[in-house]
This record gives C-alpha cells, structure tokens and sequence, in this order.
C-alpha cells in the first residue's frame, strides 16, 4: 500500500463543513451550559455564542451555515414537549431544518424542520392555502403520500399542531414516518397528494378533499439519530408461542422491539386485530411497561405506533411512540409479555 | 497566544477548531469508528480545551494536546460503551478513490479494525507527517515502540488487504 493510498483513506474520515459548524454550535452550548452549572467557572459573555457563530461563519467560509442546528420549531417543541430544558437542548441539537417550499395554485406546502431516530421520524410542515380559504377541521392529512424509495415498507400519519390561529389558511402539521431502519442521513423523494380534512365530531373519517392537488419535492433528512440500541436476545413467550427478543431500541421519541419466531402468524392471529376502546383508538397488543429509575412506570395501554411482521423472515417489529418525550436516560428497565430486561444506560 | 482559554478571544478560539477541528476528528473517527459518535466526542474533548488553563507554547503544542486528550478520552469512551454500541459497515464514508480490486469502504473498515496502537501511529507518521520521534513523546513510548508498532501496523494491513494493495 502506497503512502498516498493511506492518506486517501484518512482523508475519507475528514469532516464537512457543515458537521464542523453544528459541532463548534455544540461545544458553544455545552461550554456555556458547564460554566452554569459549575460555580467559580467564569461565565461566558452573553454576547459570545453569537459572535463566535458568526467568526466561525467566516472562518469555514461557507454558504451553507447549519442554522439547521440552531434549535427547534417552536409549534415543534410544543408538540414533543420535553421533559426538561437538557432534554429539549439535545433534542434541538439533532433536529435539521430543511426549509424547503413547493407550491402549486392551489396552496404553498413548507417543509420546515426533522428530527428522528433509528425507527421513527417526525418532518415538521406548513401548508398554505389560497386567501380566503379556511382550514379550521381538527384534523387533516394528505390523502395519498409516497416516498420513493428502497425502505421496504413504511408507515405514515399527520398531526395537526395548533398553530395559535386556527381560522386562517395555514395550518402545521407534523408527519410521523415509522420505518425499519432510521432514515437518517437520506435523501428522499416525496409527493403528497389531495389535503383531506376529517369529518367534524369524534366519529369523524377521512373522507372529504378540501385542497385537491399534488405537492413534489425530494429533501434531507439529516437529523442526528437519538437511540440507543441494546441488544438482548433472549427467549420470550408470546400468547403461549416462543419467540426470541432481539433487540430494544429507546430514544426520546420511541421505543422499538425487534423480535423473530417461527410462529409469528400465531402469535398475530393470537393478538387478534386491534381492538377498538373509543374513537380513533386502540388497545395496545404488544404493550410494553417502562420502569423508570426512580421508581415510577408507565405501560403502553394505547396503540400509538405501528407493529409489522415479515412471515418469510420470521421478525417483527413494534414501534412504540409516545403522546410526550420519554426520559429516555432514565429508563431502568423494560418489561415485555412478562420478561424483565434491564437498561444499562 | 493567551494563556488561558476563557480569556482567549473570541476570534482565537474559533480560529483554534478550525485549526484542530478535523484532526481530532479523524482521530475520534479512527478509534469510535461511527460519525455520530466522533461528533460528540470532539465536542467533549473542545470542551475540555475551553475549560483547560493550559498554557500552549505554539499551534503545535496544541495540536500535540489535542492529539493526545483526543487518544485519551476515546479510550474512556470505548471501555463504557463498547457493550451497547453496534457499528454498521454502511456508515463509513466513502474513499473518493481507490485503485484496488476490493471497495474503498471495505478497505477502510479493515483500516479501522486494526489494534488502536497500530492505526493510531499509523494515522500520525503517514497523514499527520509526525515523525517517530514526535510520536514518541506525544504517546509516551519509545521510539522503538513506535517503529516496530509501525512496522506491524504495516504489516497487519498488508496481511488484511490479502497483498492486494502492496507498493
């Protein structure tokens, strides 16, 4: 191997500019939050993160300056609902802005803001409709949206955010992409078509267009991938059948339970279809509780995520999202049909 | 330069990450092998820095500093999560170009793979152009060490890459 092929190969390793600004945006604010929380640090000037932004702007001579990194959404924040100011700043430090606009005459769809994980990912969205238009329904959702793509499988749902006036022309929406594998770091190419609106009342389907028309655009998500992944592999029974518990993936936004067996269509048939409890709900039928370290737990009753199973492979898969954030660093344990796996975190 | 790096300018600290950015790293890269990872740790060792009252004689004292807190923090990273962590072969970057028969991204990760001592110096002498002296007294070893470390570094990577990629 000749030196210069060494050096193309530590070359490979160098940063981009862009990872270098979100990375000194990084130590910027953990630098400030030590000096905080640490007495007989001397604080740091109150005009210095902005200055040292933008003396590193000029520094990387770049055009592509990664506000990206420079915080969350604020209707997004209020969507995740953090648990504390520390979780809502690591979140923040992942999210990307992708601040991207495609219109037609019949309205403006802006893509804002991504944040995800190795499971689930949340794009934060404005749509904008022509003046005089109202969109007032609690909730909406395109009627047909594809991602073109290799995911091999996917699932999509849309939340209506309150935007702080609900009887204007824009509304915000956060669309949830459940996927098995993140999909960080990927281009993809979206069309959403044909805005529809729920019928009024709890009963209320999917049934009526409000803004025909399709919306075409491709964007990054470059989120930073928030979870953990423990891997477990241990036998479990699942309505009487054994299956083996792979692996346990927790961020702050989801929880995701790889399992394989050989009978998975009985453990399916066995789970029934999901049974209804209200409007637009139902029961969990893999739920799992969270212990939490201090004592607390919680158990998915909800069926809030989604739950796939690929009978030629024999694995599973169950998502698990969740209303608010988790506190995922203090998770202690996770129970699952019975079986305790502790989290060491 | 200023002695302490809370009384450093403004312009003197981001001038310092752009210096040091991409050689830590590399370095954070070499050793946690996953870009997610790399990014927190050179956040945590530019905090360190920050919060450092070292005194650097020149760009090269820095550079042996970060050198070596960058060596040392990794290697407390990995021996607290070794256990939890998984690295995927398809989250290697791409070597712009390669001659050789088999995929530039395989040849990096067999790279990475290699004993930390040996890609360690390895990384230092070819692309950082340090000598073995240098090395010697950044690391703390002999320089004796350091020459039979590259020359096993070498040797190992010429075993690896089946002697396809031999000069």
């Amino acid at each position: 191997m000749s030196n210069k092929n060494i050096n193309r190969l530590f070359e490979a390793l160098t940063p981009k500019n862009e990872q270098k600004e979100k990375m000194f945006h990084n130590i910027l604010v953990r630098s400030q939050n030590e000096s905080k929380r640490h007495r007989g640090f001397t604080p740091v000037k109150r005009l210095r993160f902005a200055v040292l932004s933008a003396v590193l702007m000029v520094c990387l001579t770049t055009t592509a300056f990664a506000a990206a990194y420079m915080g969350l959404d604020k209707t997004f924040l209020n969507f995740l609902n953090p648990v504390d100011n520390e979780q809502a700043q690591y979140l923040s430090n992942g999210a990307y802005v992708v601040d991207k606009q495609v219109a037609n005459e019949n309205g403006t769809l802006t893509i804002k803001q991504v944040i995800g994980d190795s499971n689930l990912t949340y794009v934060l969205m404005d749509f904008t409709a022509p003046e005089g238009t109202v969109l007032h329904a609690d909730r909406y959702r395109f009627g047909d949206t594809t991602i073109s793509s290799k995911l091999g499988g996917y699932s999509i749902g849309y939340h209506v955010l309150d935007d702080g006036n609900p009887k204007d022309n824009k509304i915000s929406l956060v669309m949830n992409i459940q996927t098995k594998k993140s999909l960080a770091g990927q281009t993809l190419h979206f069309t959403f078509k044909d805005l529809q609106a729920a019928d009024p009342g709890p009963r209320g389907l999917f049934n009526e267009t409000v803004i025909p028309g399709s919306w075409e655009t491709a964007f990054k998500l470059d989120f930073k991938e928030y979870s953990n992944l423990y891997q477990i592999d241990q036998n479990i029974t699942m309505f009487g059948y054994q299956a083996e518990l792979k692996t346990i993936s927790i961020s702050p936004i989801s929880i995701s339970l790889k399992i394989e067996s050989s009978t998975l269509s009985e453990i399916f048939e066995a789970a029934d279809s999901l049974r209804k409890t209200g409007e637009n709900e139902s029961l969990d039928n893999f739920p799992i509780t969270i212990n939490y370290k201090d004592g607390t737990s919680e158990t998915t009753r909800i069926f809030t995520g989604s739950t796939s199973a690929d009978y030629l492979t024999n694995q599973m898969l169950t998502i698990k999202k969740f209303k608010n954030v988790i506190n995922d660093k203090e998770i202690a344990s996770i129970v699952f049909f019975d079986k305790e796996f502790p989290i060491h975190n | 330069m200023e002695s302490n790096s809370l009384l450093r300018t403004d312009k003197e600290l981001a001038e310092l990450y752009q210096r040091h950015a991409d050689l830590v790293y590399r370095l954070c890269y070499i050793y946690l092998k996953n870009p997610v990872d790399a990014e927190d740790a050179v956040q945590s060792v530019f905090v360190k820095l920050i919060k450092s009252q070292l005194v650097f004689n020149d760009h090269e004292h820095e550079k042996a500093w970060l050198t070596v807190t960058t060596r040392n923090y990794c290697k407390d990273v990995l021996k607290n999560w070794w256990k939890t962590r998984r690295v995927a072969l398809d989250s290697l970057p791409e070597v712009s170009s390669w001659n050789g028969n088999e995929s530039s991204g395989k040849v990096l990760a067999r790279l990475l793979s290699l004993p930390e001592k040996y890609k360690t110096v390895l990384y230092l002498y070819y692309f950082e152009e340090y000598s073995v002296k240098e090395i010697s007294e950044m690391l703390g070893h002999k320089e004796s060490t350091i020459q039979t470390q590259l020359s096993r570094g070498r040797k190992l990577l010429k075993i690896d890459l089946g002697g396809n990629y031999l000069e």
